[in-house]
């Protein structure tokens, strides 16, 4: 039967196209076929907070159907604490008594005799992120940015991201981010680590305002400080300790000493946002590939990485694609491939536990 | 019943979060019979972000186990079957793959109308983010700080819909209205009038009047007061809109969704309906109480019929893939390590979890991950029963106030009750999950096929009743559990076993312990039950004798002498030795470490 694995894009050069939205309808700043850089802001929004509901109708013991010839104010109108919302006299002039606002802000909505007040409220600018050219523009939420690069998938990222060049701090996959590694050659730069990354580690690449981590793993206890940082950390591999695997090590190696976009968003379903590192390969690259579908089935000769049991993280090739059915050491039936690991041993794996590359 | 007839040959397809699973139903001899079924991932996320790219998968699949040619030009589904035996007469599904319904609550009483709203909640895939009662604001001296919340909510456009209700039908309108007022002020405030749906399920003389305070700015569907009089609920007109608002909007929305649609005989349903359809079907053919729980990766569903009502719990974010983070951050680590019959690590189970939730698809490869995963399905199962609990499956037990009343039929399914290496890991599961108590049948849905049936059953009510009549479980098992508690090793229960062909055993099972008889699928056996004076099993009377015939299955006669509620002993090693012995007695040991 062909099955279709999960897919880990790792590509040293093709085009890419990114959504970029707001999440609440605003201004969009750029036009299509401009060219965008990654600071450049392209779009911006007011996220409204600082709600605030106030019933005057009823306060004033007033019809709330045929409120709107007492109010003083109108959306959009700034008002101050202790302004007078409505009544008062002036508009009414047989309605004597007033109702003042029990607070600053701006009047976003009046009806029904309530009015709402927005006491704050902050602007959301949304950065191109990219290196690129808007191909779309869709009107009030944002743009379809194209990019040419080299992409790389994580698996978990923290909601953050990022823009620098490239740094290794590690020359084997098998090694962990040392912190004093991280010295001032490394501000502004994308890290890319190995192993897994540290408490002090973290703390160091915060000193030096690095715009982002890519890691294999991360200890599960890091987490809530991995989020509380001002840069995206990306984890290729997994939650644990866990070495980035050799395609993913290569490409970033090839690549070091280029400017990266990197982002740890991460929507496990209903579209599956992956955290990523684009790479901004040189000029002189040609031939890069539109981003299409990848046409990849689980085959024998398919570069695959086993993504659970005990032989997670690493990487082989399928030889062999039983097709019957299997015993897995835990007595399941299912399934599954033989893969030969790098280490030349070849071990059967469920083939629901190993991923493609392409 | 024209249509029905024309119906002979029929592929099911139920498309989960992470595994989509066909079979092909056909006329075999003089009924309709499982023929075949096959399984593939889910492919619904990029880079292949079409559903209709594993539902072919899977049916070439049953081309190949079959030697029948399914697919024609372009792959298109031949409909109906031809001559020479190719195609099919007829394609129902039934899809799980889409992101829940976001929905905020608004009511007036909380204890009245919010209670009914989610209630009414229940049977879809919700997520609720907001729930605003106005007595709650009252009792804030007016600050109204959920309501304002919910209302910055709706500005940030961050519900689907919003579900409002609020007095019985000919009560006081005004403070409904008021709700309505609330929330169409910021309708207005958020612009793009007619976007945020609001289904209104309150008191019906207040129609009028919202209509026109929110007809304009939402999109507003006015159905059924949830609460008509205080001491009777209508959740069903309410139930409806969620569904149809669920399925326009989230389930149609599904990458290559359109494709299937496009090959159905019957409209695609969610899996959580179809699951409810069977369940009822089956409730209805066999005058059984029936209890139903499907564990799934990102959704846990439980749903049934007890004394004649139909109740379902569709709990959206309870599973054992996508969702199993959300089992850990609601139970914590420590319940669902107890269920482990060895030491584990807090980081490691930490990892195990964390990666599957990133990975769904993937299956245990170690004792220990299995181990792990399977007490994970016992706290969603836990979780969703306390939630049913709390909405629609209060009845009471008779035997103990916080005990599930008793079932005669309970039917497992979700890969991870199905695809259990040994059927007893599913029986300790549904056991220790759901806690029946009294005398009762396992079942499970081992092909994944009832959801599909109860779709099925709308276009072909004979091949769906033929095909859950003699494919649509495995049997496990016969439960005998006992409620009440005494002291560890004393008899808790003497048996008589009289098995159909002649033979029979006495039995005595002390407390605390788990017995396995057995007794094959298809074979029958009178028990002779005599529980010693603090327990009952299941006659509402502690001590009371009872005679009962029961089925055999492919575990058996299942005694479980634990005690209800089922409490694990506190020290660690204590319980891990119970958990060991258990297993010993299912027959899990040499799979255990």
């Amino acid at each position: 039967m062909t099955y279709h694995p999960f897919v880990t894009r790792v590509v040293p050069n093709m085009l890419i196209r990114r959504e970029r939205l707001l999440p609440l309808r605003g201004e969009v700043l750029v036009t299509t076929g401009q060219r965008v850089q990654p600071s450049n802001i392209i779009a911006r929004t007011i996220v409204p907070s600082g709600i605030h509901l106030l019933n005057v109708a009823k306060a004033l013991a007033v019809d709330s159907t045929d409120f709107s010839r007492h109010m003083r104010v109108g959306i959009g109108d700034r008002v101050a604490e202790g302004d007078v919302l409505a009544g008062g006299g002036g508009v009414s002039r047989f309605f004597g008594r007033a109702y003042r606002s029990p607070i600053g802000g701006v009047v976003a909505g009046t009806s029904n005799g309530r009015v709402l007040i927005q006491s704050s409220s902050s602007t959301l600018e949304l950065a191109a992120h990219y290196r690129g050219t808007v191909i779309n523009v869709m009107s009030g939420l944002g743009a379809i940015i194209e990019i040419r690069g080299a992409l790389v998938q994580g698996v978990w990222g923290s909601d953050k991201e990022g823009f620098g060049v490239l740094k290794l701090v590690v020359d084997d996959p098998a090694k962990a981010i040392d912190p004093k590694a991280i010295d001032v050659t490394c501000r502004g730069t994308v890290l890319a680590g190995a192993f897994s990354v540290g408490e002090e580690a973290l703390y160091r690449a915060q000193q030096m305002e690095i715009q982002g981590i890519v890691v294999g793993g991360l200890d599960t206890r890091l987490q809530d400080l991995v989020h509380s940082m001002p840069f995206p950390v990306v984890v290729t591999e997994g939650m644990g300790r866990f070495a980035i695997c050799r395609p993913i090590f290569d490409l970033l190696q090839a690549y070091e000493g280029q400017e990266a976009s990197i982002r740890g968003t991460i929507e496990a379903r209903g579209g599956a946002v992956r955290p990523e590192i684009i790479i901004y390969v040189p000029r002189t690259d040609e031939g890069a590939e539109p981003e299409a579908r990848p046409k990849l089935l689980l085959e024998r000769g398919s570069q695959v990485r086993i993504v659970r049991g005990p032989h997670m993280g690493e990487t082989g090739e399928v030889v062999d694609c039983p097709l019957h059915a299997r015993q897995l050491p835990t007595g399941a039936s299912g399934r599954g491939v033989e893969v030969r690991l790098e280490s030349s041993e070849e071990v059967l794996v469920a083939q629901a536990n190993v991923e493609l590359f392409g | 019943m024209e249509r029905e007839h024309e119906l002979e040959s029929i592929l099911v397809a139920d498309c989960g979060s992470t595994t989509t699973r066909v079979a092909l139903i056909d006329l075999v001899g003089d009924g309709f019979r499982f023929v075949a079924g096959a399984e593939t991932a889910t492919t619904v996320e990029v880079p292949w972000s079409r559903l209709s790219i594993g539902v072919r998968e899977a049916i070439r699949e049953i081309e190949r186990l079959t030697g029948r040619v399914l697919l024609g030009h372009q792959e298109q589904l031949i409909v109906p079957e031809r001559d020479n035996g190719s195609g099919v007469d007829g394609f129902v599904a039934t899809v799980n793959a889409a992101v829940p319904l976001r929905l905020a609550v608004v009511g007036v009483i909380r204890s009245l109308s919010v209670e009914s709203l989610l209630k009414a909640t229940d049977s879809s895939y919700v997520v609720i983010q907001d729930v605003v009662a106005r007595d709650d604001m009252t009792a804030e001296r007016g600050t109204g700080s959920s309501m304002q919340a919910m209302l910055g909510n709706v500005l940030q456009n961050r519900h689907d819909a919003i579900l409002l209700g609020g007095g019985i039908d000919g009560g006081a309108i005004a403070p409904v209205l008021e709700v309505a007022q609330d929330i169409a002020t910021a309708l207005v405030a958020g612009g793009e009038a007619g976007r945020t749906h609001v289904i209104f399920a309150g008191n019906r003389e207040a129609r009028p009047q919202v209509a026109q305070v929110l007809g304009e700015c939402s999109s507003l569907h006015v159905v059924d007061n949830v609460l008509p009089t205080l001491e009777t609920e209508d959740l069903g007109a309410a139930e409806e809109a969620i569904g149809m608002l669920y399925r326009e909007h989230k389930m149609d929305r599904v990458p290559g969704f359109g494709e299937l649609k496009a090959w159905v005989s019957t409209p695609v349903l969610p899996t959580a309906e179809g699951f409810g359809l069977v369940l009822r079907y089956l409730a209805r053919l066999s005058e059984l109480d029936v209890l139903g729980v499907d564990v799934g990766g990102a959704t846990t569903q439980l749903a049934g019929v007890i004394d004649g009502r139909y109740g379902s719990t569709v709990n959206a974010e309870v599973g054992v893939g996508y969702s199993l983070g959300n089992i850990l951050e609601q139970v914590g680590m420590d319940r669902l390590l107890r269920w482990l019959p060895f030491e584990m690590e807090t980081e490691e189970a930490h990892n195990l979890i964390l990666n599957k939730a990133l990975r769904p698809m993937t299956i245990p490869e170690t004792m220990e991950d299995l181990a792990l995963e399977q007490a994970a399905a016992r706290e969603a199962i836990s979780l969703t029963l306390e939630r049913a609990r709390s909405r629609w499956l209060n009845g009471g037990s008779s035997l103990h106030p916080g005990l599930l009343p008793p079932v005669d039929l309970i039917v497992g399914r979700g890969a991870v009750l199905s695809q259990a290496p040994q059927p007893a890991q599913t029986v300790l599961m549904l056991l220790d999950g759901i806690q029946p108590a009294g005398v009762c049948t396992l079942a499970l849905d081992k092909v994944s096929l009832l959801p599909q049936v109860g779709a099925l059953a709308s276009v072909n009510s004979l091949a769906a009743a033929q095909v859950v009549g003699r494919d649509g479980f495995l049997r496990l098992g016969t439960v005998i559990a006992l409620a009440g508690t005494g002291r560890e090793g004393s008899v808790a229960l003497q048996m008589k076993v009289e098995y159909d062909d002649g033979q029979t055993i006495k039995v005595e099972v002390p407390y605390g312990a788990l017995e396995v008889l057995p007794l094959m699928p298809g074979r029958k056996a009178v028990v002779e039950l005599r529980p010693s004076s603090q327990f009952d099993v299941g006659l509402g009377s502690k001590g009371r004798r009872a005679t009962t015939e029961v089925e055999g299955g492919v575990v058996g006669i299942i005694v479980d002498a634990r005690g209800r509620p089922l409490v694990l002993p506190g020290d660690e090693g204590k319980r891990r030795a119970k958990i060991r012995e258990w297993s010993w007695e299912l027959g899990l040991l040499r799979t255990t470490r």
